[in-house]
């Protein structure tokens, strides 16, 4: 009966985690500029809606795969930047392992076809 | 688990957690805002577009939010909070079903409070986990294991080589003692304890201090003594300038050192008035051999185990420590069992205290069941008139499963509440049964702990889902289509559910019932029981002459006077001593051989009972002589002996054992058989018995027959003693009162089942009352179609109690059958009384069925007046 948050419609759930947890291994972040990252290094093909964005930052730091701070911003504004942890980056390497295998395997029966 | 403690953290700080999620979400859109104005928008454009483009704010709060909520936890919050309004909206049934749930519970509670101060709860000392009683184990001859203390001297050998115990303390129960102070005598009880006995439990006296090991020796005892809070209170006036004083025990001047804790209750069932080292044995009773003898079993040792020390390393060195003291002293060894420190601790004393127990429990769990029942009916009914508003949910999608478990939540409340209640009862009902209970005032202490409360919630929680569940599930089976339409649960008859639980109800209540009825019975019975002797007329003067430090010669002289002055006085028609004074519940006894019956010994039954008289004594209590002889004046001096009737059988079977002889510490020669008597306790089995010659003993008692007592000249009696030594101070007992002392436990343990059956037959019927009502209520508009078609008021009245009645009448013929079954565990409270007593049984049912019809023709009546013209207009 529980309405769990829903994953983005055009997403795998559990790769908008990933894909955070990828773009913050480049340093901390906050919510805004992830969602600014994703979409740049996507070409503006994965639009993460705020929606989905905080949900999984808050499944991230359930998991302790992200840490959160507040700090102050360029422009002296506050706001929480989110950082990877040590367990967040093995657990990065592991999706990375599953996605690696999952897309070749795609790849492979898209071809065969 | 991590994971269970985040959630727990965040569930701490949500409302932080809420501020921070919209801040940066504020932060979030305005960023959004001034890319959109960096593009080229107006400033109230971007606000929106901004606005737009983030989409449902409140949605992707509650969707963080939900991430760290428990879903499970968040609807049960609901539930409950849910639950208590609908509670709070229907009083009356909420005050009825709390209140039976908390009787339920409260007296469950009570019983575990008392249960657990005895066997679960330390002792009020410093680390009560680190400190162990040490016990010796024995074998009995018929392979039974005893749990005893040890001799001093063994004692001390432990003490003194032991490595695993930081400190070995012993104790022994000196009994009570005489205070003689001028004007102020009373007996205080006395605990004989080791020098560093307070040290070693970390107790601090309240005022003044506690005696030390320098206190304690031996060769120079210290006439020291330290006081409960209790006597102090008592005896003392609560006078702190009591310290430093000098108090007169047994003649002996002692001095007051301190006044302990009012927690410290002693290391006993029964506390003790005051404390005195062990050495002081020697100042208050030189002639014991307390402290020299190796043949003493009896004191009770303990200790606190030293740092890194665990129980088993302790119990294995003191083992073999004893094994050392046991050679020494040429006698078998025996293995160390160490026990928790509190009240009853050995199996052996635990096996004591559980059968009691075990029937308690069964029957507070009765009339726990009871109310459960109770309160089961009470939801079938609510659950009946709620119908619709459930019917209504489950149509708007709820699924089945949510609203069982929101009617569960509802019961849990309800049990919580009479749990809460319940906590309440058992503070004030363990002590004021208790207290009733036993004669001396116990150093337990009934204040409900932590386990008192874990129990208490355990069981609240049990009762709610044993009420609940079945309502709940029943609750919900419905069929949406005629609920709908409205006509849902007037079907009419009590389902068959509720039928059942009523007939559980009253089956349980009847096997109470008929449990007090039995042991009413037995008391009645037991009131006019046989003692086998006369028991009118007859008084007991105690002397305690072993604490004036009398030797036997001296003893028999001064009893010898005293007989002869008591004699003189108007009235008296028999006088003469007893070392053991009949009912007084104490009893000697020896081991015998007999030519020819050695085999008896194999099993013990060889151990018989014995008594040190006067000649008088048997024509004193009228105990008739069946065969031979009885004492005669120039017996004393000789080796001589009556028995009763069931030594004769045991040992001489179908023999005359006149001229016989006997060994126990002597050879004894048989000169009379005597008409068995009971003497040492009532409604117990006749045991084998004899009497023998007193030459004198510091412990006998005057047993005195007056033509009558009313008539007795008391006071003069009670002077003559202190005529021949003024220290001497007799207490007087009258032979009629001691037989109503005998009754005490049995009056008691009548009281308590009289009180826990009248509680379950108070429950059936506020059931039953219940029950008939709501059936009133739902046959509303039947009866009164049935009225204005001219049924008469006598007719639904009839209709209505028949249909009660039959579930009573079914319940009872259950519960008399299951009484008739569980009559026989009290056998040992029936003074011969036969368990299935036909008066007992017949009465209580006649007394439960007519309750019942009481209950049921009240509701009844009121349907009988309902005005059909009134339900027509309903309609």
């Amino acid at each position: 009966m529980g309405k769990k948050p829903a994953p983005p419609p055009d997403l795998v759930p559990g790769t908008l985690e990933m894909l955070i947890l990828k773009t913050l291994t480049h340093g901390p972040m906050h919510g805004y500029g992830i969602a600014q990252r994703l979409e740049q290094l996507s070409e503006g093909v994965l639009q993460v809606g705020e929606g989905s964005l905080y949900p999984a930052l808050q499944r991230l730091l359930l998991n302790e795969w992200a840490e959160a701070e507040w700090a102050v911003t360029a422009n002296n504004r506050r706001a929480r930047y989110y950082r990877v942890t040590a367990a967040g980056r093995r657990r990065l390497a592991q999706e990375r392992a599953g996605y690696d295998r999952m897309s070749v395997a795609i790849a492979r029966i898209m071809e065969a076809v | 688990m991590r994971r269970l403690w985040k959630r727990l953290q965040w569930f701490r700080h949500r409302k932080q957690f809420d501020a921070e999620l919209a801040e940066e979400l504020e932060f979030h859109r305005q960023l959004k805002q001034e890319e959109l104005q960096s593009a080229g928008l107006t400033e109230p454009e971007s606000r929106d577009a901004a606005r737009r483009r983030m989409g449902n704010l409140a949605l992707a709060t509650e969707d963080a939010r939900g991430i760290w909520l428990w879903h499970s936890l968040e609807t049960l919050w609901q539930d409950f909070t849910y639950g208590l309004r609908g509670l709070a909206r229907h009083r009356g049934f909420t005050l009825t079903a709390v209140l039976t749930l908390a009787l339920g519970i409260g007296v469950n509670t009570s019983l575990f409070t008392g249960f657990n101060a005895m066997v679960f709860r330390p002792w009020d000392v410093r680390d009560p986990g680190r400190v162990a009683g040490v016990f010796t184990v024995h074998k009995t001859p018929s392979g039974e294991i005893r749990y005893r203390g040890m001799s001093y001297p063994e004692f001390t050998i432990l003490r003194d080589q032991t490595k695993q115990m930081a400190g070995l303390v012993a104790l022994s129960q000196g009994g009570p003692q005489m205070r003689t102070d001028p004007g102020a005598s009373s007996r205080l009880s006395v605990n004989y304890v080791s020098g560093d006995y307070f040290q070693v439990l970390g107790i601090d006296a309240a005022w003044g201090r506690t005696f030390t090991r320098e206190e304690d020796q031996l060769a120079d005892p210290s006439a020291v003594l330290v006081l409960s809070h209790a006597v102090w209170v008592s005896q003392f006036g609560s006078d702190r300038s009591i310290v430093g004083r000098t108090i007169s025990l047994n003649y002996k001047p002692f001095v007051v050192l301190g006044v302990l804790p009012e927690n410290f209750k002693g290391t006993d069932m029964v506390g003790p008035d005051l404390w005195t080292p062990l050495a002081a044995i020697k100042i208050l009773q030189p002639r014991s051999t307390e402290l020299s003898s190796v043949d003493q079993c009896c004191m009770a040792v303990f200790g606190r185990l030293a740092p890194n020390v665990d129980r088993a390393q302790a119990r294995d060195e003191l083992t073999a420590i004893q094994r050392q003291a046991a050679e020494r002293f040429n006698r078998p060894a025996n293995a160390i069992f160490l026990t928790r420190a509190s009240i009853v601790v050995t199996p052996e004393r635990q096996k004591k205290i559980i059968p009691g127990l075990l029937l308690l429990s069964l029957a507070v769990s009765l009339v726990l069941l009871i109310a459960c029942a109770n309160v089961a009916n009470l939801l079938l009914a609510r659950g009946a008139a709620r119908r619709h508003e459930i019917g209504v949910r489950l149509s708007l999608g709820a699924s089945r499963l949510r609203i069982i478990r929101q009617l569960l939540t509802e019961s849990l409340s309800l049990g919580l509440l009479g749990g809460a209640i319940g906590i309440g009862i058992s503070f004030v009902l363990p002590g004021f049964v208790l207290n009733r209970l036993a004669d001396e005032p116990l150093a337990l202490d009934l204040q409900p702990d932590y386990r008192v409360l874990l129990y208490t919630l355990f069981i609240s929680i049990l009762a709610s889902v044993t009420c609940g569940l079945i309502p709940a599930f029943h609750t919900t089976r419905t069929d949406l289509h005629t609920t709908m339409k409205g006509a849902g649960g007037k079907t009419g008859r009590p389902s068959w559910l509720r039928t059942s639980l009523l007939g559980a109800q009253v089956a349980l209540s009847l096997v109470l019932l008929a449990s007090t009825g039995l042991l009413v019975r037995g008391l009645q019975r037991a009131a006019r029981i046989d003692p086998g002797f006369d028991t009118r007329g007859v008084v007991l003067m105690a002397l305690d002459l072993g604490l004036l430090d009398y030797d036997a010669a001296r003893a028999q002289d001064f009893l010898r006077r005293l007989t002869a002055r008591v004699s003189a006085l108007p009235g008296v028609t028999s006088v003469s001593t007893a070392v053991i004074a009949p009912l007084g519940n104490a009893r000697m006894r020896t081991s015998v051989t007999v030519n020819g019956q050695e085999a008896l010994a194999k099993n013990g039954l060889n151990n018989v009972t014995f008594n040190e008289v006067s000649p008088g004594f048997l024509e004193t209590l009228r105990i008739p002589i069946t065969r031979g002889r009885s004492f005669q004046t120039q017996d004393q001096g000789r080796k001589v002996a009556i028995i009763n009737q069931a030594m004769a059988q045991r040992f001489w079977p179908g023999l005359n054992p006149v001229g016989r002889t006997f060994t126990s510490d002597l050879a004894y020669e048989v000169i009379g058989v005597s008409r068995n008597a009971q003497e040492t306790q009532l409604g117990r089995a006749t045991e084998p018995y004899y009497y023998s010659l007193s030459h004198g003993s510091s412990s006998s008692q005057l047993v005195i027959r007056f033509r009558d007592t009313q008539n007795a000249p008391l006071s003069e009696l009670t002077a003559l003693p202190s005529q021949l030594d003024r220290a001497v101070r007799p207490r007087l007992r009258l032979m009629e009162d001691s037989i109503q002392s005998q009754l005490h436990g049995a009056r008691m343990a009548t009281s308590i089942g009289g009180s826990l059956g009248f509680l379950a037959l108070l429950l059936a019927c506020v059931g039953i009352y219940g029950v008939t009502s709501f059936v009133v209520q739902q046959r509303f508009r039947e009866i009164g179609i049935r009225m204005a078609l001219g049924a008469q008021r006598r007719d639904v009245l009839l209709l209505l109690l028949r249909q009660s009645l039959r579930v009573v009448v079914a319940g009872s013929l259950i519960g008399m059958a299951a009484s008739v079954a569980a009559a026989s565990a009290l056998r040992e409270f029936l003074y011969g009384l036969s368990p299935l007593d036909p008066a007992a049984h017949l009465a209580m049912t006649a007394i439960l069925l007519s309750a019942a019809l009481l209950a049921t023709f009240l509701p009844a009546r009121r349907a009988a007046t309902i005005q059909p013209v009134v339900v027509l207009r309903q309609e």
